[in-house]
C-alpha cells in the first residue's frame, strides 16, 4: 500500500528536478547566445579623436575603429582585448582602442555602455556602425565590421573619407 | 578574508580566483537536488547554514570553498583573471534570503516549502556553476551602477 505511494512521489520529485534543469538549461542557452551579437547602431554619432581623449599618436584607424569599453572589475574583458587585437592585426587599417568606462562616464552616457566590455565599431571617418556586447569571438567581430559596411581588406578602399580623415589629424 | 570594497574596482593582487565561486555554485546545486529529491528539512538547513557562511564572511570563507582550495584548485593552474569578492557574497546573500524563507515556511509546517524553495536556488546554482552566469552578482552590479552612477543607469 506504501510503495506505490512512494514511487509515484519519487517519480514527482525526479520530475520537479527535471523541470528545473530545463529551465536552467533554456536561460542559460540564451543568455551564452546573446554574448558577442552585434547590432547596427542607427545614431549616426560621430566620434572624432578629440572626442576620444587618445594620447598624441594614437589616431582612428584607416578603414575602420574597434572601440572597447572595459572596466576594473570585468571578466570578459581580457579575453575582449586578446580577440579584438587579433583581428585588428590582422585586418590592415583597422584599428583597436580600449577605454577605461569609470574615466570616460560622458562617453559611456553618450553612447549608453550599460555593461563591459562593449566594443563600438567606428569607420574611417569615426562614425559609429555596429556595437558589440560581451567578450566576442573573432568571427563576430568580422561580422560586426561587415554589419558596419567596412570593406574585407580585398576590396579597394573609399579614399574619400579616409583623406578627410587624415586633413583633421 | 579581506573584507570586500564597496565599489568595484579591485586592487592589483587582490580579488579572488573566479573558478572558486563557480565550484561553489557546482557543490551548492548537488545540495540542492538532493534538497529536492529528498525535501529533507536538514538538508536544506545545511545550505541555509553554508549560504550564512558566504553572505557574512565571504564566498572564500564557505566551507565549500575550502574543499575548492584544497581539493581542486592545486591541480589546475593559477588563475589567468581574478574578480571582485563583492559580487558574489551578495549572491551568497540572495540564496540565503531564498533559502531562508523556504526554511522557515518548512519549520511552519507549510507543504513543499523545502522543494520549491530549494528548486529556485538550485535554477541560480546551476546557472552559475553550468554556463557561469551568476544572478546573484548581476543584481549586485545593478544595484552598485544606481547607487553610483545614476547617469549610467537605464
Amino acid at each position: 500500500m506504501l510503495f506505490p505511494r512512494l514511487v509515484s512521489e519519487i517519480v514527482y520529485r525526479i520530475g520537479a528536478l527535471l523541470i528545473v534543469v530545463v529551465i536552467a538549461s533554456i536561460v542559460g542557452v540564451l543568455f551564452t547566445r546573446r554574448q558577442g551579437r552585434a547590432r547596427t547602431v542607427g545614431s549616426g554619432d560621430v566620434l572624432a579623436v578629440g572626442d576620444l581623449g587618445l594620447p598624441s599618436g594614437q589616431r582612428l584607424g584607416e578603414r575602420a575603429t574597434l572601440l572597447q569599453f572595459s572596466s576594473a572589475v570585468c571578466s570578459g574583458c581580457r579575453q575582449a582585448r586578446r580577440v579584438l587585437g587579433d583581428v585588428a592585426s590582422s585586418r590592415p587599417g583597422v584599428v583597436h582602442l580600449e577605454i577605461d568606462a569609470q574615466n570616460r562616464l560622458d562617453l559611456a552616457r553618450r553612447l549608453s555602455v550599460h555593461s563591459t566590455p562593449t566594443t563600438f565599431v567606428l569607420d574611417g571617418a569615426g562614425q559609429v556602425g555596429a556595437r558589440l556586447t560581451g567578450a566576442p569571438s573573432p568571427a563576430q567581430v568580422h561580422e560586426a565590421l561587415a554589419l558596419a559596411g567596412i570593406a574585407a581588406s580585398r576590396e579597394p578602399n573609399h579614399p574619400t573619407p579616409s583623406a578627410r580623415h587624415k586633413e583633421e589629424v | 578574508m579581506s573584507t570586500p570594497t564597496p565599489s568595484e574596482q579591485v586592487a592589483p593582487g587582490a580579488g579572488i580566483d573566479p573558478r572558486g565561486p563557480r565550484f561553489v555554485a557546482a557543490v551548492t546545486a548537488v545540495v540542492l537536488a538532493i534538497a529536492l529529491l529528498t525535501g529533507s528539512i536538514w538538508v536544506l538547513a545545511l545550505q541555509v547554514a553554508v549560504f550564512a557562511i558566504g553572505a557574512a564572511f565571504g564566498v572564500s570563507a564557505s566551507p565549500y570553498s575550502w574543499a575548492f582550495r584544497t581539493f581542486v584548485r592545486p591541480r589546475l593552474s593559477p588563475p589567468s583573471e581574478r574578480e571582485d569578492p563583492a559580487p558574489p557574497r551578495f549572491a551568497q546573500g540572495v540564496g540565503l534570503v531564498v533559502t531562508g524563507v523556504g526554511l522557515v515556511l518548512a519549520l511552519a509546517a507549510v507543504p513543499y516549502a523545502v522543494e520549491v524553495s530549494a528548486g529556485f536556488a538550485l535554477i541560480a546554482a546551476l546557472l552559475n556553476a553550468v554556463f557561469g552566469l551568476c544572478l546573484g552578482c548581476l543584481m549586485y552590479l545593478r544595484i552598485v551602477r544606481l547607487r553610483r552612477s545614476p547617469l549610467l543607469s537605464r
